[in-house]
C-alpha cells in the first residue's frame, strides 16, 4: 500500500503549522500552559495518524521530526518514564522501517543498532535529535551514568566501549545537527544540545559536591561557566562555584562568586543565602544581617508568583532533581525572618530585631503555606523560644507593655505542661537505678517537661525584669518569686544523666540565680537589706561567677555596716572575672548581665578609703 | 427513640466503601461508588447538577468558601479532578427554567494530579494534602492548592505500614464482620482524613475544632501558639496519625531531626470516623474516633481542679456494637450506622470517664436506635456549625443594626430636604457651615474654607460615613471661559456622636474662580456594614457600587469672603510674595518696556460700584431691630464682611477698608438714602452700598456678589429710561465688537478700554434691590 505523496505534504504542513503557532507564542512570552497543551495534543494527534500506517523510509524524516516535537511538547505534561516508553516505541518503528529487527527493548541495544543502521545516512540528523531526547530524559532523572554510556556509544559509532569521562565524551560529541527547512522543529537540535551539555556538566558537578569531592566539582563548574548560558543558569553556576570554594575554605573567593551570581541575576536567592552563611562563618554580623535582609525581601516579593519559564526545555526542568534542589535550597521565609531577627538581637540592633520578631509572630497567624513543615532542611526553634526571644528583644527596646503580653502568652500556654512531681520522679529514678554505673537516659518526655519549666521560668523572669524597669518592685518581686517556687523544690544533687539534661539544668540554674539576684535588688531598693543579703548570697550559690551580683552583695554588706566582709568580698570579686558569659546561655536569658550593671565607682571609692583607713589603724 | 425519616431520593445499589455525602449550605454532594457525583438541593428536593467522570469515584472533598467552592474528586484511574462547583444561588435560579439536572462531563483536562496510589485527600486553607499508599509506605504529600498548574509540592512525610495480621486474626474470627482477609481489608477500606482547628475561625468552616486547652495538650504548645490546624489520619491499620499542618519543621529535644508525624493511638481496626464532640464554653471538649468493629476512642481533658497533673487528658476506649459503616457527630451525639440500624450515642463531658475509673474493662456504651437501616454514608453536621451559625447571626444582627442607623440618618436628612429652604437651614439636624480664612503655608498665602459638620441629630454617625464637599463655580457663564472643573474632597470619619462637630479645611486655590458653591453631602460605604473578618461573604457583591449619598446643605463662598480686613493683614505681605512673573514685569517696566496687561486699567482713580438695597428688606432679613440709619449701615457692613449678625458689631463705622486677594485696597461704604421717585408707593429708604477699588478684578467680581432678593413694581417711566440707557450702551458694545472684529490685533488694547468703559457706564446706573 503506498501513500500518495500529497498526504506526506499535508502532514508536513500540519506539523509546520503547529510549530509556527508555537514560535509565535514563544516570542510573545505569555502564560503559555494552554498553548503548550494545545500544541502538544495537536502534535500528538498528528503522530497517532502517521503511526496508523506501517513505517516506511519515505516518511521516516517526517515521522522522526513529529516525534521529536511531540516529545518536547509533552515534557511538562507527561512523566519522563512514560515519554521514555514512547521513545522506545518510536525507535522500534524507525528501525522497522529501515528493515532491521531488534528483539530487545533495552535502550542501549536499540541505540547501538540505530546508530549503526543510519550511520552517515540522510536520516542521521533526525536520529540524533531523538538521541537528544533520550539524553534529556535521563538527565531529568539524574541518570548520569547512562548518559555517559550513551554518549560514548555515539562517539564510537555504536560500539559499546568503556566510557572515559563524562566531560570528555560530551566535548568530543559529534552530532550532525543540520536542520531541514521544510520540516520545522519546536527547538533546534543544536540549541538543545548546548543546553543539555551545560546542564549535564552542572549535574555532574553537583554529584561530585554531594560526594564531597569539591575540587572535581569546581572543575565541572569551571567548564560550565565557559559556555554561554541563560542568566539564571549562569547565576546558579556561580553560586555552586562559591559553595565549593566555601567548602574548600576560601570564604573570600566564595563571596566573590556569590557576588558575581547576584550581578548576573539578582533573584538568585541561594547566592544571597550562601553569602549570609559565609559572613556568619567570617564573624561579620553586619554583612550577615544585610544579606539576610536582602534575602528576606527577595523571598517575600517572589513568594506569590512562580515564573513559568517560557521555553519548552528550561534548565529548571533538566536540573529539577533532588540533589540539585537540596543544594539550592533556601530556608522558608519564616526561617529567614527568624534568623534575621535573632542575628539582629544577638548583635545589639534591638529595634530592628523587635520589628522582625513582630513580623514573624504576625506571619505565624497568616502566611499559611510558608509554614508547612517540609521535613527536610534547617529546623525552626520551638515556638515558645521564639516568643521568649521576641520578649527579650522588646525588653531591650524598652517596649515594656509588649514584653508583659508576650510573656503572659508563654506562661498560659505552658501552664498545663508544668508538672509538680516530675522532677521529683527524676530524682527518685536516679535513686532507684542507684549506682554510679547505671546510666539512665532521660526520656524525651522528661526533657520536654524540663523545657516547659524553663520557658515558663524565663517568661516570669522577663516579666519581672520588665516590672523592675518600670520601677514596680512589688510586681517584680512576685514574678521573681514565681520562678523560684513555680516548679517543685529543686534539690537533686545530680543535674541529670545526659548531656542534654545537664545543659537544661544549668540554664535553669542560671535563670534561678538571676531571679534571686533580681529579687535581692528589689529588696535592696525597698530597704529590706537582710532579705537582699540572703537572696544575693543564694543567687551566688546557685549561679556563681556573676560579677554584678558579687558587687551588689558588697554594696549590701557595706550598707549593713559589715565593712570588713564588704572589703573582703570586694577584693575577691574585683580580681575575679565574670564567668557567666562563658556559660552559653540562651538569648532570652542574657538580659540580666547588662540590666543589673553596677556603677562601681562610688563603692570602689568607699571601699578603698575603708581599706586605707584600716591599714592606718593596723 | 424512633424518628420519622423523609426519603429525599432513591438510589439503586450503593457501595458502602465509596459512598460519601458532604453537606454545604442547602446542597448535598453525593457519590455512591459509581462514576457520578451528584449535587442535591435539599429545599428543592432535586438533583441540580451531575458530574460525570470517566472512572468510578473513590473520594470526594470540598474546598473554598461559599461563593467559590471547588470540588475535588479522586477517581479509580488515580486522577484527582478539580472542578469549580456552581454557586448555590445559581442552582436555585435555574429551577424556574428546567428541573432537569445539569450534566457536566469532566474530562481529563481537569486532572490536577495523577497517581494511581492516591487513597484520600483533604484541602485546608488552600493546601492540598494527599494520602497515598505505595508498596508499604503511606505518604502524605502537601501541595499548594492548584490555583496554577502544575501543582507545587511543599512537603512529603511518610509512615510505613505495620503488619497487623497477627493481632487481628483473633478478633477476626470472633467477630467475623467482613468476609475479607485483613490484607484485602486494609487495602480496600479508605483512610479517614480530618483536620482539626484550635479555635473557631472563619477559615475552619468546613472543618471541626477543639477547645484550645485540649488542643494544646494533645497537639502541643507550638501548634497552639501558631494556631496551626492539625491533620488527623485514621489509617486502615487502626493507627491515628497526626501532624500540625502549618508549623515549621522543628528539632526534637536532643536537637535531632524528627518527623512531624506522631501516632496518637491505635484502635487496631480500620478507622471509620474521627471528629469532635461535646460542646463546652470554648468549643468541643472531646476528640472522637470510631473503628469499623465498634471500638470507640474518646479523648477528653481532665478537670483543671484535679490535684495530680501528670497527664491532663485521658484516652478512654469503649466499644459499641459493630460493624460500623459510617459515623458523624454533632455537639451532643455520635451517630453511627451499623448494617441494620442507625444509632445515636449521647456523649457527655464526664460520665463515661468516671465509669471508666471504676471499671477496668472497656465499658460498653448503650446507644439509642433511630430505626433507620442500611445507612452507608452520613454527612457530618460539624460541631462548630452551631457555633459559627451563632457567630454569623450575631454579625448579621450587627450589620442590620448598622444599616438601620444609616437608614434613619438618611430619612432624617431627606425629610428636611423638601421643606422651605430657610426653615431647613435652621432646623437641619446634621449640617455644615463654613468660615473662610487666609492662611500662610510655605510663605504662600492661600484662602481656605473651614467646614464644620455638626451633628445635632439624635443619631450617632458610625464608622463608614464620609463627608464630601464638592466645590463648584456658581455661575455657569464663567465656567465656559475658564477651565474650572469641580473638585470633590472626601473626609471619611470614624464616628460622630450626637452633638459633636467635625472640622475639615479645604483649600480654595484660585480666588479668581469665586464665587463658588460648596455642595455638602454625606456618603456611606456599605462595606462598613460588615465587620472586617466576615467580609468575605456578602460584601463581595458590593464591589464598585456600594455606597449611599445624602445631600446636606450648600455653602457659597463669594468675593466678600475673600476680603482681608485692614489690620488683620498688611499689603506688604502680598507684594513680597509676588510670583516670578510679577518680578519680571517690574524689571521690564523699569527698563521702559510697556507690558500689555498693565495698560488695560485706565488710571482714573478708584472704580466705584454701587448697589442699593431696600432698608426694610435688610432689616427683616437680618433680623435687625435698629431704627438709626448709622447703626443699620455698620450692621450691614459687618454682616457683609464678617458674616456675623450685625447686632454684635462693636465698631459703628460706615466704612470698611480691606484688601482684595491681589493686595489692592478695597473700600466698602454704606449710607442710607431716600429715593423719592423710585416707587409708585412713595419714597423708599434704601441703603446704598458702594465698593471702591483700584483693582479691576475687584470691581468685576463685585458684580457677582449682590444677587439676592425679590423685585417689586418699579415706576414705569424710570424703567423705560433705564432700558433706553442700556440699549444705547448695547449699541456701543456692538460697535466695539465690530471694530474689534475688523481691526485685528493692534487694536486689542483699545477695544478692551472701550469695553471696560461701557461696563463702567452700565454699572453707574445703580441696581436697586427691594
Amino acid at each position: 500500500m503506498s501513500v500518495s505523496p500529497c498526504l506526506v505534504d499535508r502532514w508536513s504542513e500540519e506539523n509546520n503549522a503547529i510549530i509556527v503557532r508555537w514560535k509565535q507564542y514563544e516570542r510573545e512570552l505569555q502564560p503559555m500552559q494552554d498553548v503548550r497543551k494545545g500544541c502538544y495534543s495537536e502534535s500528538f494527534k498528528l503522530l497517532r495518524k502517521m503511526q496508523g500506517i506501517p513505517a516506511a523510509t519515505e516518511r521516516l524524516k517526517l515521522e522522526m521530526t513529529v516525534s521529536y516535537n511531540t516529545f518536547l511538547f509533552s515534557l511538562s505534561f507527561t512523566h519522563p518514564s512514560e515519554i521514555e516508553k514512547n521513545l522506545t516505541c518510536t525507535l522500534l518503528r524507525v528501525l522497522e522501517a529501515a528493515g532491521s529487527q531488534v528483539l530487545s527493548s533495552d535502550p542501549f541495544k536499540l541505540w547501538q543498532v540505530g546508530l549503526q543502521t543510519f550511520d552517515t545516512s540522510v536520516y542521521t540528523p533526525y536520529l540524533h535529535k531523538l538521541l537528544l531526547i533520550q539524553w534529556l530524559l535521563w538527565l531529568m532523572e539524574g541518570q548520569l551514568e547512562r548518559i555517559l554510556t550513551l554518549l560514548a556509544q555515539t562517539n564510537h559509532k555504536g560500539e559499546l566501549l568503556a566510557p572515559v569521562n563524562l566531560q570528555t565524551e560530551i566535548r568530543n560529541l559529534a552530532l550532525s545537527m543540520e536542520e531541514d527547512s521544510l520540516l520545522m522543529v519546536a527547538r533546534p537540535g543544536r540549541d538543545l544540545k548546548d543546553l543539555l551539555h551545560i546542564c549535564t556538566v552542572i549535574a555532574h558537578g553537583v554529584e561530585q559536591m554531594n560526594k564531597e569531592k569539591y575540587s572535581e566539582a569546581l572543575e565541572a563548574f569551571q567548564e560550565a561557566k565557559d559556555r554561554p548560558s541563560p542568566r539564571r543558569l549562569m547565576a546558579q553556576i556561580h553560586t555552586l562555584t562559591g559553595q565549593c570554594l566555601s567548602k574548600l575554605d576560601q570564604p573570600h573567593c566564595a563571596l566573590h562568586f556569590f557576588r558575581k551570581a547576584l550581578e548576573v541575576d539578582f533573584s538568585c536567592h541561594s547566592a544571597l543565602y550562601q553569602s549570609a552563611l559565609v559572613f556568619r562563618k567570617l564573624g561579620n554580623p553586619k554583612a550577615e544581617i544585610e544579606a539576610l535582609r536582602l534575602l528576606y525581601s527577595a523571598v517575600q516579593q517572589q513568594s506569590d508568583k512562580y515564573p513559568t519559564s517560557a521555553s519548552l526545555v528550561s534548565p529548571d526542568l533538566l536540573l529539577g532533581g533532588e540533589q540539585m534542589t537540596l543544594i539550592n535550597r533556601v530556608p522558608s521565609s519564616s526561617l529567614i525572618l527568624y534568623t534575621l531577627a535573632h542575628t539582629c538581637v544577638l548583635n545589639g540592633s534591638f529595634s530592628d530585631g523587635v520589628e522582625y520578631y513582630l513580623d514573624l509572630l504576625a506571619s505565624f497567624q497568616s502566611d499559611s503555606k510558608d509554614l508547612v513543615p517540609t521535613g527536610v532542611g534547617t529546623s525552626f526553634p520551638r515556638i515558645p523560644v521564639v516568643y521568649l526571644e521576641a520578649g527579650f528583644a522588646l525588653l531591650k527596646a524598652q517596649k515594656y507593655r509588649d514584653v508583659l503580653v508576650i510573656c503572659e502568652e508563654v506562661i498560659t500556654s505552658t501552664l498545663d505542661f508544668i508538672p509538680d512531681r516530675l522532677l521529683l520522679d527524676l530524682h527518685m529514678e536516679n535513686q532507684q537505678t542507684g549506682g554510679p554505673t547505671a546510666v539512665n537516659p532521660d526520656s524525651d518526655a522528661v526533657l520536654e517537661n524540663v523545657d516547659f519549666v524553663l520557658w515558663a521560668g524565663a517568661a516570669h523572669l522577663l516579666q519581672a525584669q520588665t516590672h523592675w524597669k518600670l520601677k514596680d518592685t512589688k510586681e517584680a518581686i512576685t514574678n521573681f518569686t514565681n520562678i523560684l517556687f513555680k516548679p517543685t523544690d529543686w534539690k537533686q544533687k545530680n543535674l541529670g544523666n545526659t548531656e542534654e539534661m545537664v545543659k537544661r539544668m544549668l540554664t535553669l540554674e542560671a535563670a534561678k540565680g538571676q531571679s534571686l539576684a533580681g529579687r535581692g535588688l528589689c529588696f535592696l531598693e525597698n530597704g529590706q537589706l537582710k532579705e537582699a543579703l540572703r537572696d544575693l548570697h543564694l543567687s551566688l550559690q546557685i549561679f556563681p561567677g556573676c560579677r554584678n551580683t558579687e558587687m551588689w552583695l558588697t554594696e549590701v554588706l557595706w550598707r549593713l555596716d559589715r565593712r570588713e566582709e564588704a572589703s573582703v568580698q570586694w577584693t575577691e570579686s574585683y580580681n575575679s572575672t565574670d564567668t557567666t558569659k562563658s556559660k552559653n546561655l540562651p538569648l532570652y536569658l542574657q538580659a540580666w548581665q547588662d540590666d543589673s550593671a553596677f556603677d562601681f565607682c562610688g563603692l570602689k571609692k568607699k571601699i578603698e578609703e575603708h581599706v586605707q583607713a584600716g591599714n592606718v589603724i593596723t | 427513640m424512633r424518628c420519622s425519616v423523609e426519603y429525599l431520593i432513591e438510589f439503586s445499589d450503593c457501595q458502602s466503601d465509596s459512598s460519601r455525602i458532604i453537606q454545604y449550605d442547602t446542597n448535598l454532594i453525593l457519590t455512591c461508588g459509581d462514576s457520578h457525583v451528584l449535587v442535591f438541593h435539599i429545599q428543592e428536593n432535586r438533583v441540580t447538577t451531575v458530574f460525570h467522570y470517566e472512572t468510578p469515584v473513590t473520594y470526594v472533598a470540598l474546598s473554598g468558601d461559599k461563593l467559590r467552592l471547588t470540588l475535588y474528586v479522586l477517581c479509580e484511574n488515580g486522577g484527582l479532578y478539580c472542578t469549580p462547583l456552581p454557586p448555590p444561588s445559581s442552582s436555585s435560579a435555574s429551577v424556574n427554567k428546567s428541573s432537569d439536572p445539569v450534566v457536566i462531563r469532566v474530562s481529563d483536562d481537569f486532572i490536577v494530579l495523577k497517581n494511581i496510589s492516591l487513597r484520600a485527600i483533604i484541602i485546608v486553607e488552600k493546601i492540598l494534602v494527599t494520602l497515598s499508599l505505595h508498596k508499604s509506605t503511606w505518604s502524605f504529600d502537601v501541595y499548594e492548592e492548584p490555583g496554577s498548574k502544575p501543582l507545587q509540592k511543599l512537603a512529603c512525610f511518610q509512615v510505613t505500614t505495620v503488619n497487623t495480621q497477627a493481632t487481628h486474626n483473633s478478633s477476626n474470627t470472633r467477630e467475623d464482620v467482613i468476609n475479607v482477609t485483613d490484607e484485602d481489608k486494609s487495602r480496600k477500606s479508605t483512610p479517614v482524613l480530618t483536620c482539626i482547628y484550635p479555635a473557631v475561625s472563619h477559615k475552619s468552616e468546613l472543618h471541626p475544632y477543639l477547645e484550645p486547652r485540649l488542643f494544646r495538650l494533645l497537639f502541643g504548645v507550638d501548634a497552639s501558639l501558631v494556631n496551626s490546624p492539625v491533620l488527623l489520619c485514621g489509617l486502615p491499620d487502626g493507627r491515628i496519625c497526626c501532624f500540625p499542618l502549618l508549623l515549621p519543621q522543628m528539632d526534637g529535644p536532643r536537637g535531632e531531626q524528627r518527623s512531624p508525624i506522631r501516632v496518637l493511638q491505635s484502635l487496631e481496626q480500620p478507622i471509620v470516623f474521627i471528629g469532635t464532640c461535646v460542646s463546652g464554653e470554648d468549643g468541643p471538649q472531646c476528640l472522637v474516633a470510631l473503628g469499623q468493629r465498634g471500638k470507640l476512642l474518646l479523648v477528653r481533658s481532665k478537670e483543671t481542679s484535679s490535684e495530680s497533673k501528670e497527664a491532663d487528658y485521658r484516652f478512654n476506649e469503649h466499644s459499641v456494637r459493630g460493624p460500623v459503616l459510617c459515623a458523624c457527630a454533632n455537639d451532643k451525639y455520635l451517630f453511627y450506622s451499623t448494617r441494620n440500624d442507625l444509632q445515636a450515642l449521647q456523649l457527655t463531658k464526664t460520665s463515661p470517664e468516671t465509669e471508666a475509673a471504676t471499671e477496668p474493662q472497656q465499658p460498653a456504651l448503650s446507644s439509642n436506635s433511630l430505626g433507620v437501616c442500611r445507612v452507608v454514608a452520613l454527612a457530618g453536621p460539624n460541631t462548630n456549625a452551631t457555633e459559627s451559625l451563632k457567630h454569623k447571626l450575631q454579625e448579621k444582627n450587627e450589620s442590620l443594626k448598622r444599616l438601620n442607623q444609616v437608614m434613619s440618618v438618611c430619612n432624617l436628612l431627606l425629610a428636611n430636604d423638601g421643606n422651605d429652604k430657610e426653615l431647613n437651614k435652621r432646623m437641619q439636624p446634621i449640617g455644615c457651615h463654613g468660615v473662610t480664612r487666609w492662611r500662610s503655608l510655605l510663605q504662600k498665602e492661600s484662602l481656605a474654607l473651614t467646614c464644620v459638620l455638626e451633628n445635632a441629630s439624635m443619631y450617632t454617625l458610625e464608622q463608614g460615613w464620609t463627608l464630601c464637599l464638592q466645590v463648584h463655580p456658581s455661575s455657569t457663564s464663567q465656567t465656559a471661559n475658564t477651565e474650572f472643573t469641580s473638585r470633590t474632597y472626601s473626609f471619611p470619619f470614624r464616628k460622630l456622636d450626637c452633638g459633636e462637630k467635625l472640622d475639615v479645611t479645604i483649600p480654595l486655590e484660585r480666588v479668581g474662580e469665586l464665587p463658588v458653591n460648596i455642595y455638602c453631602s454625606l456618603a456611606f460605604t456599605l462595606m462598613a456594614l460588615f465587620s472586617s473578618d466576615e467580609s468575605e461573604d456578602v460584601s463581595q457583591l458590593l464591589k464598585g457600587m456600594g455606597s449611599i449619598s445624602v445631600p446636606l446643605n450648600t455653602l457659597t463662598v463669594d468675593w466678600l469672603d475673600s476680603l482681608r480686613l485692614e489690620g488683620a493683614f498688611s499689603p506688604g505681605n502680598i507684594i513680597r510674595n509676588k510670583t516670578a512673573a510679577d518680578g519680571i514685569q517690574v524689571f521690564l517696566r523699569s527698563k521702559g518696556v510697556r507690558t500689555k496687561d498693565s495698560a488695560i486699567v485706565p488710571k482714573s482713580g478708584p472704580l466705584p460700584v454701587v448697589v442699593r438695597v431696600s432698608s426694610e428688606l435688610l432689616k427683616s432679613k437680618l433680623h435687625l431691630s435698629t431704627t438709626s440709619g448709622v447703626e443699620l449701615c455698620s450692621s450691614v457692613l459687618n454682616w457683609l464682611v464678617c458674616k456675623e449678625t450685625a447686632e454684635r458689631a462693636s465698631s459703628k463705622t460706615q466704612v470698611v477698608c480691606a484688601y482684595s486677594p491681589d493686595g489692592q485696597p478695597v473700600k466698602l461704604l454704606a449710607k442710607e438714602i431716600t429715593l423719592e421717585d423710585f416707587s409708585s408707593e412713595g419714597p423708599l429708604d434704601v441703603l446704598e452700598i458702594r465698593v471702591e477699588s483700584l483693582s479691576m478684578v475687584a470691581v468685576l467680581l463685585q458684580d457677582t456678589t449682590a444677587d439676592r432678593g425679590n423685585t417689586k413694581l418699579l415706576q414705569a417711566q424710570r424703567m423705560c429710561e433705564t432700558v433706553r440707557h442700556v440699549e444705547s450702551l448695547y449699541k456701543d458694545l456692538q460697535d466695539a465688537y465690530n471694530q474689534a472684529a475688523l481691526g485685528g490685533s493692534p487694536e486689542m488694547n483699545k477695544t478692551s478700554e472701550i469695553l471696560f468703559r461701557i461696563f463702567m457706564q452700565l454699572r453707574a446706573t445703580p441696581l436697586i434691590i427691594i
